[in-house]
């Protein structure tokens, strides 16, 4: 069982308005299912 | 990077203190669409952008931990440049010059941290101090070679 870190969002939009309210940045983790 | 990345403290920490992380699987039609205007080239790829979907910083392909951290050090300080907060910027890249004196890296932020103090102090012998340094720490970076044109 993996521990998931990080709180990833799924919506960029939303992530978007999130950062924008908490002067942060966006990271994007584009990845693909192998 | 679910694995032996992201569980790192120092990973998640970071990421925690300055992004907002979000995550499309390019495998998913939703989030695949949502990832087009971003236009992806390959997976993984990672980019750090502001709210308004600007981007300061792209990297395509696994990162270790160990590197992981530089680059959104790195990536955070080139998204305060980017809005308007020069002088927390070349805070945060002095720190991360001192931090990371070794590893892939540690060019880009001499690099940065050179051009960006130049930005906020106009000051020509600091932007020549630290591309001095970095030619002479990393003489084979590619940013070695964009850091060579004060010597001309």
């Amino acid at each position: 069982m993996v521990q998931e870190a990080v709180a990833w969002r799924h919506d960029l939009a939303a992530a978007r308005e999130e950062a924008r309210e908490a002067q942060k940045l966006v990271l994007v983790d584009l990845w693909r299912t192998t | 990077m679910d694995t032996v990345v992201y569980p790192q403290p120092a990973v998640s920490q970071f990421v925690d203190a300055h992004f907002v992380p979000v995550k499309l699987n390019l495998s998913e039609t939703a989030e695949a669409a949502q990832a087009r205007e971003l236009v992806p080239l390959w997976t993984p790829t990672f980019i750090i952008a502001d709210a308004r979907g600007r981007e300061v910083h792209r990297e395509i392909g696994y990162l270790p931990a160990e590197d992981f951290v530089p680059m959104l050090t790195l990536a955070y300080a080139k998204g305060l440049f980017a809005t308007a907060r020069g002088e927390e910027a070349v805070r945060v890249l002095g720190e991360a010059v001192e931090r990371y004196t070794r590893g892939y890296f540690a060019p880009e932020i001499l690099y940065w941290r050179a051009l960006v103090g130049y930005n906020v102090t106009h000051d020509r012998e600091q932007l020549q101090h630290y591309w001095g340094l970095l030619r002479q720490a990393f003489p084979d970076s590619t940013w070695a070679v964009r850091a060579s044109f004060p010597r001309e």
